[in-house]
């Protein structure tokens, strides 16, 4: 029975993580990580020098100590101070996330841009907040997987050359998807157990507090202030969901409810709290969630070619 | 089921080649992975899922010794990959935010009843733009206030030595060296921490001082670290505004430090 057991536990551990998958999904967060990839970086631009040099707020000496002298808390900003090296590497980090966004040689440019993301963040740490986390966690693993295999460059130039399409579906890119699920619910975990520590999100008072701060705010949410059993149920209803994502959001009946919990939770934050950018790409870690053919569905209804339309074309 | 047959159903669910999953769009023919390409990457993803479970199990405090020894083997795995985060976005609740006010002078000297040359604030709305940027010098400045509360004011650091210097005399007079010794070993870990804490602190606002002094042209600058508090349900409710005076005075206001302009570079 103990070996029938772990026979068992063998089989479903090789289905989820090695079974095929078709690459849809990924190539549709591809494009739509590799836009918050070029806006996220593109904004850099205007304050390169003050966040990424030794003339500006963060010293190297300071963000070094904070990875404890690691050589592993790497960066090419350690390595180059002039500003003509360092607009010039901007550039090409720019170009490099232009390119995985179109998915032109997306093998390579995946990795590129993971590094890119991991240097920028290590030489700002001390001004970084979700986004780099989340940037760089979808980015990681879309790098891994043929995330160009459609609605790519890579995938026209093939066409035009005559040459066969790359296999859609593919045992990476399952595991690719499996672990952004895997590592989303590990991060909905922490975020809303993080959350049962503090007396306001039992009070149901965080929605509150979340309105009432003016240095976030971006739209005045204050009227809510008469609705306080409103606020209340938000709150708890927020703490619950984050809570149990993890749990609710892998059985079918569940899923919908956790993943328009996600976008209503993620829009909210990003249109009242000045944080769009954040709320945009946790929507888009949770596009993981979504089978290739719903996904294709989707974009059906929003009259958008299908890849088979594409193909055609 | 007898052993033998029991061992080779194992040998053979971790052999079995694996069906394509159901797929959207048309499939093609792709061979699936060999079992031994299975293993390695098994052992691979329990490696790094292992991994990404240990950061936030160990940072922020509060956290267990257990998860703090293994965050530091995973350590450099973790900084590598970019993975070393807690995820705790808005716990454990929403607080009061933190900014930083500067004053700038264009004398060296302080003189009796002077007014700065420039009153400046970070982050500010009206000045950083887009919202990225914003939050950015708003992080920064919530930085600030994270190095800060680190240092403990000059009277609670003495007082906690004294407590401790008092602790340890009482052991080893009453000849339990080996806590004594426990006790010394965490003390220097303290003492160590809040002189690395004082360092960082000095490292950061110097680095702020002299861009905003070069930014505005200015020989001497102050800074002030804010806080402005939430405005509490009834307050609204009777008219006033979350941007009010109220929730961010001098009550809330703590002195950095002064500085001069470094012209050396």
């Amino acid at each position: 029975m103990f070996k029938s057991y772990f026979s068992n536990l063998i089989e479903s551990w090789n289905r989820f993580w090695f079974e095929q998958r078709d690459c849809f999904t990924l190539c549709v967060m591809r494009i739509l990580v590799g836009l918050m990839l070029i806006y996220t970086h593109l904004v850099w631009s205007k304050e390169l020098l003050t966040f990424f040099t030794d003339q500006g707020v963060l010293p190297s000496e300071y963000t070094l100590a904070l990875h404890g002298n690691s050589w592993f808390g790497w960066s090419h900003f350690f390595w180059f101070d002039s500003p003509t090296v360092l607009w010039t590497i901007h550039g090409v980090a720019l170009l490099v996330f232009v390119m995985f966004t179109l998915g032109l040689l997306t093998r390579v440019t995946g990795i590129l841009s993971f590094l890119f993301i991991v240097s920028y963040a290590n030489r700002a740490a001390g001004a970084l907040f979700g986004l780099d986390q989340m940037n760089a966690y979808l980015t990681m693993y879309l790098a891994l997987a043929p995330c160009g295999a459609s609605w790519s460059l890579d995938s026209w130039i093939r066409r035009r050359r005559g040459l066969a399409a790359q296999p859609q579906i593919s045992t990476w890119a399952n595991v690719a998807t499996r672990l952004l699920q895997v590592h989303l619910c590990i991060i909905y975990f922490f975020a809303g157990t993080g959350k049962l520590l503090g007396p306001a999100w039992w009070s149901g008072d965080a929605i509150w507090m979340s309105f009432a701060s003016y240095d976030y705010q971006s739209i005045d949410m204050t009227w809510m202030v008469h609705y306080p059993l409103m606020m209340n149920a938000i709150s708890l209803y927020t703490l619950f969901w984050e809570v149990s994502y993890a749990y609710l959001i892998w059985p079918k009946l569940t899923r919908p409810l956790m993943i328009g919990t996600a976008i209503l939770v993620h829009a909210g934050i990003g249109l009242s709290m000045g944080m769009i950018t954040f709320g945009y790409i946790m929507i888009v870690a949770n596009f993981a969630f979504f089978g290739p053919q719903a996904l294709r569905d989707l974009l059906g209804r929003l009259k958008l070619p299908t890849r088979m339309e594409m193909a055609r074309i | 089921m007898s052993p033998s047959k029991s061992r080779s159903d194992v040998r053979k669910a971790a052999e079995q080649p694996i069906k394509p999953a159901s797929v959207g769009g048309d499939c093609h023919d792709v061979p699936s992975w060999q079992p031994r390409t299975r293993l390695i990457v098994s052992l691979l993803i329990v490696f790094h899922l292992f991994a990404v479970f240990v950061a936030p199990m160990s940072n922020p405090p509060p956290s267990s010794q257990l998860f703090n020894r293994l965050s530091s083997l995973f350590s450099p795995y973790l900084q590598a990959l970019f993975l070393n985060h807690g995820y705790r976005f808005f716990a454990p609740e929403p607080g009061p935010s933190h900014l930083v006010r500067y004053e700038i002078y264009s004398t060296e000297t302080e003189q009796p009843g002077e007014f700065p040359e420039y009153n400046g604030i970070f982050p500010d709305r009206r000045k950083h733009w887009p919202r990225l940027i914003y939050h950015r010098w708003f992080m920064l400045s919530e930085t600030v206030f994270a190095e800060n509360s680190l240092i403990p004011s000059e009277e609670d650091f003495t007082g906690r030595i004294q407590q401790i210097e008092e602790d340890l005399q009482r052991l080893r007079n009453d000849g339990e060296s080996g806590r004594a010794d426990w006790l010394d070993a965490q003390l220097r870990r303290e003492l160590e921490l809040i002189e690395y804490s004082r360092k960082q602190q000095q490292r950061l606002l110097e680095a702020i001082a002299q861009h905003l002094l070069r930014v505005h042209e200015g020989r001497r600058i102050k800074l002030y670290l804010c806080e402005r508090q939430l405005a509490p349900m009834i307050d609204v409710i009777q008219g006033k505004r979350l941007d009010d005076p109220l929730y961010f005075n001098s009550n809330f206001e703590f002195y950095l430090g002064s500085t001069l302009r470094d012209d050396s570079e």
